[in-house]
């Protein structure tokens, strides 16, 4: 196994952590995502162990480590927490300095933030306490529907029209998905309209911080085609989707970890 | 008896008339006429009277619900920081300020002048001062506080007719050109007789079955509000109130088997008006009074013919929303006896605190003291993203339910 | 910290702990005590009338009893202050000062009344438009029938008794004045939450009992001698009401230095003008036309950003946080015209939307620490 030091970011998720690590060079050696369990201090050694095993480094070979998310203040040994608000804008920024805007829906919580051409955030926005505009209620949704996330998207771009679904909240959604599939409504435009009422509520906090290109967006939710084309349409800019975009938040601890030494 | 609906005939004329309101304001935009945007409490008599044009953000908002654009145009508010919770009219109009994106092509024409008077809630102070910070032009605000107790005191009217008088100081000042007094109290003359009219229409509802219906008056109120104190306004009201004469006549009833009574209580729902309308004919019931309606006739109990002004101050302080619990319950009862109402419906109103806030408290006092029932219908004036039919729908079956139960 | 300084941040915490203690004990002295709604309340009108004063806050908790008798869309305060006095929990007082405001409380002043009839609700109708003649003649005409309503209760309320309560608050407000100057100056010698023990402890104390132990306190602060460490950035705390020091601590511990406030229960109740001589009444009514207005009133030409801009100025704070109590029109109306503003000024802005019932919650501290790093990055440039 190298010696060679390595910096990492963690960003403890409410529904998984990411590990990004980065070599002095400033390349970046391993990524890793797992569900975080009950305990998140705990996904935090996880994730951070089966980076490393990818990356074929030693635990001793960390040399500072950044955690962000939800969960940062649980890492009890991180050299340093960032919140995932600046730590996605820097990670985002670092993908492409033309970044002016991010949206990211997490499992808990959405946000959209505003950059500066310097790369700093310049206004933020994050959802109000429910779960409404969340990965979560897009996950409650599909298992009301009996569905894997993986078709949700796909299966939402089929319709044409969306099904109204007036409440964003998730507990009166889903009696009114129940309620519209009695009523003969297909799954397809069931999906679309829970992609429109999502977009809804992201729409309202992305324009509350204004909405410049290039967008990027990140966090689990932007995989979610169906909820991607929408949005799309809504801000009325194409997203820019980075490859992996879970782990953009770790990304950014991971670059403030580099820049700490 | 038919079932069938028979539709109001001026219905056509009221559509002229105002769309020939708005489309003479529209065109007056960039000339020399002055346009004033004013709430619908505010003192209009004094802008007829000066030759301005009122035009009504509330009104132009409403119609934007009818028209259903008024979800987008609160959206556009809310991109720009305006909370969700805040009043729908206001977030329809700043939205549509933003997009111009309206009913009238091109949005309301730009104001010269705002008059806000705040007889109808403390939001439209709030909305006139962002409406200044827009358009930087002046604004004449007038207090009327609001009323604690049964009756207003004369310091009360005596504040508000001052208010009146720096307006009309101030607005001759403002383009250069006194108001004639003459021209003033000819204005409010007028003004008071449309009131009547519209006073007297309602009151002719009070005939079982009734010739129209709330739905309806909430419809052809617009001319109330914007046209008072014109000559235009009477005629119109007279052709309406002699159709009602007919109709009643000719024993056409509003709701084909009307056998429930209901009063209305707060603004319409006007996403749904037509929905609503149509879901209580159904149900034989017609909706025969509105506290809102009611308020663009209110009466002050003090009149002095030798003081118009005064009376005008008075009158402006207004009636049932400007008035604490016990004046409201008294007026409640009031439509209760007069109009024989079986019950109550609530529009619980998530834009409007001030008219909303008392209801549930009404609602308990109608029933405890007063054996009436009341339905609370939750919802919005503007907004209907958070308006769900099926839950709608459920509340008022059951409520026409119970009051068969009490039929029989 | 000094051990007098400590000692005395002490005192007022256990006031705070136990808010009503002092008003019970009043009341067991044979005091009547008077709850107020608000700073609106002309309350040196009351303190001579002998009320003891206490301001009537929000607690956490539930409202079960205030959801039965208004909307789900009414503030926290409003629901939170209405449970109360439904569950009982206002019994200890003998009147209840509502000062006119904003449409909820007009209602909640209603709906009190009716329901809790046993105790006597006196509503101070102040005008909404708080400049010219008219308003003024009206204010004053309100402050005489208010006055002759407190007679009726408390018998002769002599001009030179109410001249003597309205020293007494002016002694209040200037040592109130000169604490925030010491807070403004030495951030470092107590943290925000004492600052606030202090000015909480002075809603829930009269004016003669809270001001001597202000006074020691502001000495002993005065003389420390050195100069101000602060790493933090300093941020000036603005919005609606803010009764629960929670949000204080939890603004603190994600890394802010709160060095002043613009809030009703803060600044806002003692950055008021001096009274001139003469005729009392004359006296409150000129207070209650100059001081700064609630988002509830409206002064022609006040421009509410670019008080606040001014404010933060004043402060060197490098950033405002504005706590807005959902549902809280007047303040959410201006925020959008306060926001701009203080950016075009170059000082960040966040926005927390509270509840007054509910703890801080776990987010808050995440926005707040974004904030905190949005400044630093910003001062790092």
């Amino acid at each position: 196994m190298s010696a060679a030091p390595c910096y990492a970011g963690i960003d403890v998720g409410s529904a998984t952590a990411k590990a990004v690590l980065f070599g002095r060079d400033g390349s970046m050696l391993a990524h890793a995502i797992i569900p975080s369990g009950g305990q998140l201090s705990l996904s935090a050694e996880l994730v951070l162990t089966k980076a490393l095993e990818k990356a074929g480094l030693a635990r001793d070979a960390v040399q500072t480590v950044v955690a962000t998310g939800y969960g940062r203040d649980t890492v009890t040994w991180r050299t340093k927490s960032i919140t995932e608000i600046t730590c996605h804008a820097r990670g985002a920024y670092f993908l492409s300095p033309h970044v002016r805007s991010v949206i990211d829906i997490g499992g808990q919580d959405s946000k959209a933030i505003s950059l500066a051409q310097d790369g700093s955030v310049r206004k933020f926005e994050m959802n109000d306490k429910c779960a409404a505009g969340t990965g979560r209620f897009l996950e409650v949704m599909a298992r009301t529907l009996g569905l894997s996330l993986e078709d949700f998207g796909p299966k939402a771009l089929i319709a044409d029209t969306p099904a109204k679904i007036s409440s964003t909240c998730t507990v009166f959604a889903e009696s009114e998905v129940i309620s519209l599939l009695a009523q003969g409504e297909t799954v397809e435009r069931i999906l679309a309209g829970l992609c429109a009422a999502i977009t809804q509520r992201v729409h309202s906090l992305a324009s509350r911080v204004g909405m410049a290109p290039e967008v990027m967006m990140t966090g689990g939710v932007a995989k979610n085609i169906g909820v991607v084309k929408r949005i799309e349409q809504a801000i009325g800019f194409t997203l820019t989707i980075p490859e992996e975009p879970q782990i953009i938040g770790a990304l950014g601890a991971a670059l403030y970890a580099k820049d700490m030494g | 008896m038919s079932d069938e609906r028979v539709p109001i005939r001026s219905y056509k004329r009221m559509k002229e008339i105002m769309t020939m309101y708005y489309g003479m304001a529209k065109m007056s935009e960039g000339t020399d006429q002055k346009i004033a945007w004013i709430t619908s409490g505010g003192p209009v008599e004094i802008l007829y009277a000066a030759g301005i044009t009122p035009i009504y953000p509330e009104n132009h908002a409403a119609m934007c619900g009818a028209t259903k654009i008024a979800d987008s145009l609160c959206a556009a508010a809310e991109e720009r920081g305006f909370s969700r919770d805040l009043c729908s009219y206001a977030r329809t109009d700043f939205g549509s300020i933003y997009t111009k994106n309206s009913p009238v092509p091109g949005g309301l024409p730009k104001p010269d002048l705002l008059v806000c008077c705040n007889n109808i809630c403390d939001t439209v102070t709030k909305w006139y001062q962002e409406l200044q910070r827009i358009f930087k032009v002046p604004l004449f605000f007038i207090d009327a506080p609001y009323q604690y107790g049964m009756e207003d005191g004369p310091e009360i009217i005596d504040y508000v007719k001052a208010q009146l008088e720096e307006m009309i100081t101030g607005i001759g000042e403002l383009f250069g050109k006194p108001i004639d007094p003459d021209k003033l109290n000819y204005t409010i003359d007028i003004s008071e007789k449309a009131a009547a009219l519209w006073r007297e229409i309602q009151g002719m509802l009070a005939h079982k079955p009734a010739p129209m219906n709330s739905f309806d008056t909430f419809i052809h109120l617009a001319p109330i509000v914007t046209l008072r104190g014109t000559e235009l306004c009477i005629e119109y009201y007279e052709q309406l109130r002699d159709e009602m004469k007919e109709r009643i006549e000719l024993g056409i009833a509003s709701v084909p088997g009307e056998k429930y009574r209901l009063g209305w209580d707060n603004l319409a729902i006007w996403f749904k008006i037509k929905e609503l309308s149509d879901k209580f004919a159904v149900g034989k019931a017609a909706l025969v009074v509105s506290t809102y309606p009611e308020s663009f006739c209110y009466q002050a109990p003090y009149r002095d013919e030798n003081d118009k002004l005064r009376s005008l101050a008075a009158t402006y302080i207004g009636g049932y929303i400007n008035h604490g619990l016990d004046y409201r319950e008294r007026d409640l009862l009031h439509m209760v006896e007069k109009f024989s109402l079986d019950g109550f419906v609530m529009h619980s109103n998530r834009s409007c605190r001030a008219y909303s806030f008392g209801q549930y408290e009404l609602a308990k006092r109608l029933m405890q003291k007063h054996g009436i029932p009341s339905l609370m219908l939750e919802a919005d004036m503007n907004d209907s993203r958070a308006w769900s039919d099926e839950q709608a729908n459920t509340r008022i079956e059951a409520f026409l339910e119970t009051l068969a139960a009490r039929k029989n | 910290m000094a051990i007098e300084t400590l000692e005395s941040i002490g005192l007022f915490q256990a006031v705070c702990a136990d808010p009503y203690k002092t008003a019970h004990k009043a009341s067991e002295n044979g005091r009547p005590v008077a709850g107020f709604m608000c700073s609106y309340s002309p309350q040196e009108l009351f303190h001579a009338a002998g009320y003891y004063p206490v301001r009537i806050t929000a607690r956490h908790g539930g409202t079960p009893r205030a959801d039965e008798i208004i909307q789900a869309y009414s503030c926290s305060f409003a629901r939170s202050v209405l449970d109360r006095a439904l569950s009982g929990e206002f019994e200890f007082l003998d009147l209840v000062v509502f000062a006119h405001t904003c449409d909820t409380l007009q209602n909640v002043a209603d709906l009190w009344r009716s329901n809790r009839p046993e105790v006597p609700v006196v509503i101070v109708s102040g005008p909404t438009l708080t400049a010219g003649k008219p308003a003024q003649t009206y204010f004053r005409q309100e402050l005489d029938r208010v006055h002759g309503v407190l007679e009726s209760l408390r018998g002769k309320i002599s001009y030179e008794a109410i001249w003597d309560s309205l020293h007494l608050y002016e002694q209040h407000r200037a040592m109130m004045r000169r604490l925030y100057a010491v807070r403004r100056a030495r951030p470092d010698l107590m943290s925000g939450q004492d600052l606030y023990w202090v000015v909480q402890a002075a809603q829930l104390m009269s004016p003669e009992e809270h001001l001597p132990l202000l006074s020691d306190l502001v000495e002993s602060l005065e003389a420390e001698n050195g100069e101000a460490e602060c790493f933090q950035p300093r941020v000036m705390l603005a919005g609606s009401v803010c009764e629960d020091s929670g949000f204080i601590s939890a603004i603190e511990e994600a890394g802010c230095t709160i060095v002043d406030d613009d809030l009703c229960m803060g600044s806002r109740s003692f950055l008021l003008p001096e009274a001139p001589e003469g005729d009392p009444m004359d006296a409150l009514t000129h207070i209650y036309f100059s001081r700064i207005p609630c988002p509830a009133f409206h002064r022609p030409g006040f421009d509410p950003g670019q008080h606040m801009l001014e404010r933060a100025r004043e402060a060197h704070a490098d950033g405002v946080i504005l706590l807005l109590t959902k549902f809280c029109d007047p303040w959410a109306f201006d925020y959008p015209q306060i926001w701009n503003t203080l950016e075009m000024g170059g000082v960040p802005t966040l926005l927390l939307e509270v509840e007054q019932n509910v703890p801080a919650p776990a987010q808050l501290r995440t926005r707040v620490e974004a904030f905190v790093e949005m400044i630093q990055s910003k001062d790092e440039l």
